[in-house]
């Protein structure tokens, strides 16, 4: 399970995954560029950094698609996860529509592809993960460890903050926190540094462990402990955008799984975080990036599997069966697709109604006045 | 020949994507970027202390250019020891109206909170305590930055306690003249001056130390 990659590196390496082709170098390249570009976005507060002061503008009741503390001092918008704990604790007297609207949207149109392409913390996790080490590599037990963000999800995230009143996440375990908020902050203010106690020193012990976790494990944190990336995950089979798998071409030869360092099962999964990987993977190129379809199953608008489903169609003339597609009939893939594209167009009713009933019920201000004030249980002085 | 235009084509998709990213970045910062108090008219600079005497007897012309949130006169500034405290009216829980010049000859703790404020809820039992202990020539007042007064009134409605000091800040008006970056903030006033601000909770021991150093410098 534990490798040393300096001279050998083994194939869920993204960084030998990154070299197999100047193709998947070129996906690779534009989604570091992205990854890049969302880190400096959300964070482009940078007089910041240098009065130890957040930013206390409007544009705080907007939420980042990425995990982002709304504490740091670079940051420019409100944290998704952080502003739902927020809504939650306050769930008593305003329900929280207008978070739970933009956690549906942002799931529906864009799923996991948030984690892999618009997350700085994943960016950072990743970065630290070229570090030079054994590494960890996915297995059965990791494979169980990943669904440790969903218990996460419901405890810290959803049970704490009804009933115990405190962002229970944000205060005990985001990483993302400590470093982007805790310390810079504690390092510039005095009157904060001296507030610190054993919470702050358990939240930079948690960090230290959750850096040096994902120096040898592939992101770590986001495969085991991120209920952001849990609560996406729900949305990975009917978002609107990210990889689709055309099942026309798929031969099922599980290339794609093998390749990948997330503890997927297979492509778009709610471990897939759509970062591209497996693109290149693929010996039969029936893996893209586009906007899907209903089903999410079935490419039709590419020439190669127009071309196999022509194939399928003269074959069924010739035999006068139902083609198969992907395993699966042509009858149950068409129903498949219905149920999917169902469901998105639920989703988006309902997260487009959702955010609507927010704004009007100044769930904005609520999310913005809350990001305008440094969150303590983010530092850990809570 | 395939190949050129999608070099081409990649190198300009990164300059717009980075481009865009910049111009986002400048828009976020400049125009998205104002702060709660940029909107509020500045008519003079806010007073120190240093203009006038602190240890003269109260009257409503004792610092002349006092910045007042309720007629917006004055800079918003942050607070610091030494700074006449911006005047305002609040309408307390009770229905009464504490003015902050009609306790210019005491000792005053403002309050910041909000119920959805963990450390401001779980410090308030001890700041009501020493509410309670009636200390002469010592004022308590709890300014809520809610989103509402309803979210206030709920709060309170299980607890006992006492409504005449809890005041709900409307618009943020107060608030914009006591600026911070984050709450419970407690500004401690004597005789109309600023003598402390405490960023962050204190247990009650702490207040009482705070109070009680503060009177005995009066």
């Amino acid at each position: 399970m534990i490798s040393h990659n300096s001279q050998n590196e083994k194939p869920d390496s993204p960084k030998q995954q990154a070299k197999a082709s100047p193709r998947g170098r070129r996906t690779q390249r534009i989604r570091r560029y992205t990854q890049l570009m969302a880190a400096v976005l959300y964070n482009c507060h940078f007089t910041g950094f240098a009065e130890g002061r957040i930013y206390q503008g409007k544009f705080k009741g907007v939420c980042t698609p990425g995990l982002n503390c709304y504490s740091c001092p670079g940051a420019v918008a409100a944290c998704p996860l952080g502003s739902l704990q927020g809504a939650l604790v306050s769930s008593k007297y305003r329900f929280p529509y207008y978070i739970l609207g933009t956690l549906l949207l942002m799931g529906l149109f864009l799923g996991r592809f948030i984690c892999g392409f618009l997350c700085p913390f994943g960016l950072l996790q990743e970065l630290l993960h070229k570090l030079p080490s054994p590494k960890i590599r996915k297995s059965r037990a990791t494979r169980i460890l990943s669904y440790g963000k969903y218990v996460i999800l419901a405890l810290f995230v959803v049970a704490i903050p009804l009933w115990k009143l405190a962002p229970g996440f944000c205060k005990y375990i985001c990483p993302a926190g400590t470093f982007e908020a805790g310390l810079p902050l504690t390092f510039k203010n005095k009157a904060l540094r001296e507030l610190t106690g054993t919470l702050f020193s358990w939240k930079v012990m948690l960090l230290t462990v959750i850096v040096v976790l994902c120096v040898l494990c592939f992101r770590a944190f986001c495969r085991f402990l991120c209920p952001l990336g849990a609560i996406y995950s729900f949305f990975n089979p009917v978002s609107l955008f990210g990889v689709r798998v055309d099942q026309t071409l798929c031969t099922h030869c599980d290339a794609c799984v093998h390749r990948c360092p997330m503890d997927i099962k297979k492509v778009r999964d709610h471990e897939c975080i759509q970062c591209g990987l497996c693109i290149d993977s693929c010996p039969t190129g029936a893996i893209h990036f586009g906007v899907k379809d209903g089903s999410g199953k079935v490419s039709l608008d590419t020439s190669a599997s127009a071309a196999v489903s022509a194939e399928k169609t003269n074959s069924t003339s010739n035999t006068g069966r139902t083609p198969d597609i992907g395993g699966l009939s042509a009858e149950n893939v068409q129903a498949r697709r219905k149920i999917r594209l169902a469901i998105a167009i639920a989703l988006l009713a309902a997260g487009i109604a959702l955010l609507a009933i927010g704004l009007h019920a100044g769930n904005f201000r609520s999310v913005m006045n809350k990001a305008i004030r440094i969150c303590y249980e983010c530092i850990g002085i809570g | 020949m395939k190949k050129k235009p999608m070099k081409v084509m990649k190198r300009k998709l990164t300059v717009l994507l980075a481009a865009l990213t910049l111009v986002a970045a400048v828009v976020l910062v400049s125009g998205c970027g104002k702060d709660p108090g940029d909107d509020l008219p500045i008519v003079t600079a806010t007073p120190t202390v240093s203009g006038g005497d602190p240890s003269a007897a109260p009257t409503p012309d004792r610092f002349p250019n006092r910045a007042n949130a309720d007629t917006g006169k004055g800079t918003p500034k942050e607070l610091e020891a030494g700074d006449v405290a911006p005047e305002f009216s609040l309408t307390m829980m009770d229905g009464s109206t504490f003015r902050m010049s009609e306790h210019d000859d005491e000792v005053v703790l403002l309050n910041f909170w909000a119920t959805w404020c963990g450390p401001c809820v779980n410090e308030m039992p001890d700041l009501m305590q020493l509410a309670s202990e009636n200390i002469p020539g010592f004022t308590i007042c709890f300014i809520s930055i809610d989103d509402s007064v309803s979210d206030v009134k709920d709060f309170l409605s299980n607890k006992s306690y006492n409504n005449s000091i809890i005041g709900y800040d409307k618009g943020a008006r107060i608030c914009s003249y006591y600026p911070t970056g984050g709450i419970p903030y407690t500004v401690t006033v004597v005789n109309g001056v600023v003598k402390e601000t405490v960023l962050g909770s204190r247990s009650y021991d702490k207040y009482k130390a705070l109070v009680t150093n503060a009177l005995s410098g009066k």
